[in-house]
């Protein structure tokens, strides 16, 4: 059972997607609407994984991995985004995010929570063109 | 030897005295016997006659030569002075047998004899055609210089009266021109004249001005930003045309003008004739239109980045919500989830029309409805109602019409500086209640917006502009003529008075005003 962080501010599509995750292999178990509200629960939990909205009130979702790597290197989190540009993608896998997945893709979600438990990394379906042969690879 | 032959000799020798003497000159003479009408000449006079030089003559042979004008003349002469009446020398015209007309002078005494009657004529002649006919020349020369003469004095005071006209001319000109004009001494840089207009904008006395240099007038001298090129210009062309400066005509207050100048001559000395138009106000207003339009531009800015924050924020993430639930349910149909499909579509039917109506909100919030073709009442009391259900800030409208302005930019001016007025109350009157009224004021409309809330101090012009936001609310209303006034003290609730033309057009010109 992969046990994860939502991290999203809005709180119909938090929902949402805490209905979309609710599955036999995987669940949300901690909510937070902020990335300062993340990064202070973080500590005392014991999830698998994080998915991260890229766009938050205050601190953005690619700042909020960027710190929580300071004091938990490596602790996958997948970024969600209204964006599919490539810059976005490559800044986001670029400062450690294992998975980025747009928003308007639900099942790449599922996916993509899956792929980064088995060690994998993930741009969700389309956003893979954004990097060179390999480059995916081996991380 | 006898008496007669003694006064014969005597007689002889006297005419060769006269001959010799007349030899010097070139008189001739001669003697007519009256009686017999037999006639002497010397050769002089039959030289000048034209007569043959030798040979008898009589009177009618010097008849023959008289010019046929003058027969009368000489006629009558002869009659005048046989009578003894005539002793003056006389000028008649001879045709000469080669045809040349001459003039003579001549001269003529009778004599008589013992018996008293009339005996002899002597006389002297003289050729004076050339005298007479260079005389004539010369008087023709005299009278065309006259003439000449005549004209040029007419000319010159013809100029003259033109002169002193355009004189008179130019100085009521200058006098009447309301552009501030100096006339000033090149050399000595001393005003020489300014009209009243200068006088006026100087804000001295005639007396103040004249004869005194430039420098001695202002607090600051002109600055120009290329002095250099400038004077360069005015020695070449003797001209400078609409050149920007500024200077401090009394402390503290700096005029911006634009100089033109041209050098003139007044009575034979170099002068500069400078005109000034003050573009003080106008370069005042000027910036206050680039600081609008960068408001503006920034309160653009802020307004799209607002609503594409409601946009982002909350519409599109509504929307991923129901691209979630939907496959969702598509995940349940393919289970046969029954019970599941029930409860996620009536979710999804629950989400869409709340959906709906943000994006409804949205769009109302961009244009109001209310503000197409309604009053300024009714917009006021949509706005009213409106911060009520969103703010909970209680807001009475009061109207005795409903004020139907023609100018659309008007209404939506007036409905936004209205908003932010209870935006203002909102943010920082705390709990308040508002009356908004509005009344006909002359030609204008005058809206009072009054709350109870806590007021501040509306002396301190920082907290009005920055604090309270309002220098746009005030700049916009002042593109269309209006104008608002804020009332407010610590405790005691704010006051605002907006007026508006209520015929304004777009350029915020009232009717009657040229633009």
């Amino acid at each position: 059972m992969i046990s994860i962080l939502l991290v999203e501010d809005h709180p119909i599509l938090s929902q949402s997607i805490a209905a979309l995750l609710d599955n036999d292999d995987m669940s949300v178990t901690a909510f937070a609407k902020s990335a300062e509200e993340a990064l202070s629960m973080l500590p005392q939990l014991n999830v698998d994984m994080a998915v991260v909205d890229v766009s938050l009130p205050g601190m953005n979702g690619i700042e909020l991995i960027s710190h929580l790597h300071q004091t938990r290197p490596g602790f996958p989190c997948i970024i969600l985004s209204g964006h599919n540009e490539g810059a976005y993608v490559r800044r986001a896998m670029a400062i450690g995010a294992r998975g980025y997945v747009t928003k308007g893709d639900p099942i790449a979600l599922l996916e993509g929570i899956r792929r980064i438990a088995a060690g994998e990394l993930y741009p969700s379906d389309g956003l893979e063109q954004h990097f060179r042969p390999g480059e995916l690879d081996g991380k | 030897m006898t008496d007669e032959h003694h006064a014969t000799e005597e007689l002889r020798e006297a005419r060769e005295n006269l001959q010799i003497a007349l030899s010097s000159t070139a008189l001739g003479w001669g003697v007519l016997d009256v009686q017999t009408g037999m006639l002497w000449q010397d050769e002089r006079a039959r030289a000048i006659l034209g007569l043959s030089p030798d040979g008898p003559l009589t009177r009618d042979d010097f008849m023959a030569v008289v010019h046929p004008d003058d027969n009368e003349l000489i006629q009558s002469d002869y009659e005048r002075r046989a009578a003894g009446e005539l002793d003056e020398p006389i000028e008649y015209r001879i045709l000469r047998p080669d045809g040349e007309t001459r003039i003579i002078r001549a001269t003529g005494r009778l004599r008589r004899d013992d018996a008293g009657r009339p005996w002899q004529v002597t006389g002297t002649l003289q050729d004076v055609t050339k005298q007479r006919r260079d005389s004539a020349a010369l008087q023709r020369l005299t009278e065309e210089l006259e003439g000449l003469v005549a004209e040029r004095t007419g000319a010159l005071q013809h100029a003259n009266t033109e002169l002193a006209s355009a004189r008179d001319r130019f100085q009521k000109i200058f006098n009447a021109n309301p552009m501030p004009k100096v006339i000033i001494d090149i050399e000595e840089g001393v005003y020489i004249d300014a009209n009243p207009a200068f006088i006026d904008y100087m804000g001295l006395t005639r007396e103040q001005v004249i004869g005194r240099r430039a420098d001695e007038l202002v607090f600051q001298q002109p600055i120009f930003k290329n002095s250099k090129e400038l004077q360069e210009e005015f020695d070449q062309q003797g001209r400078i045309l609409s050149v920007e400066a500024t200077f401090e005509i009394r402390p503290g207050d700096t005029r911006t003008v634009l100089m033109s100048a041209a050098r003139i001559t007044f009575d034979g000395r170099g002068m500069m004739l400078a005109a000034i138009t003050d573009i003080t106000e106008r370069k005042q207003a000027e910036q206050q239109v680039r600081q609008l339009a960068s408001e503006l531009t920034r309160a653009e800015e802020k307004e799209r980045r607002r609503v594409s924050g409601i946009l982002h924020d909350d519409l599109q993430q509504r929307l991923y919500a129901i691209q979630i639930e939907l496959a969702r349910l598509h995940g349940m149909l393919a289970k046969g989830d029954t019970e599941g499909i029930e409860a996620l579509f009536n979710k999804v039917s629950a989400l869409v029309p709340e959906t709906i109506n943000t994006a409804r909100d949205l769009s109302i919030d961009l244009n109001p409805p209310i503000l197409e073709g309604e009053g300024v009442a009714e917009a006021l009391q949509w706005l009213a109602t409106k911060m009520g259900r969103e703010y909970g800030l209680p807001v009475r409208v009061s109207a005795a019409e409903s004020f139907a302005l023609a100018d659309q930019g008007v209404r939506i001016t007036l409905f936004h500086v209205v908003r932010e007025l209870l935006f203002n109350v909102v943010k920082h009157a705390g709990q308040a209640e508002v009356e908004i009224t509005l009344a006909r004021r002359g030609d204008e409309l005058e809206i009072e917006v009054k709350d109870d809330g806590q007021g501040f101090d509306a002396r301190n012009k920082q907290e009005v502009t920055e604090g309270h936001g309002l220098t746009m609310s005030r700049q916009r209303l002042e593109l269309f003529g209006g104008r608002m006034h804020i009332v407010s003290a610590p405790d005691e609730g704010t006051r605002a008075i907006i007026a508006v033309p209520l015929s304004a057009d777009h350029d915020g010109n009232k009717p009657g005003e040229s633009a």
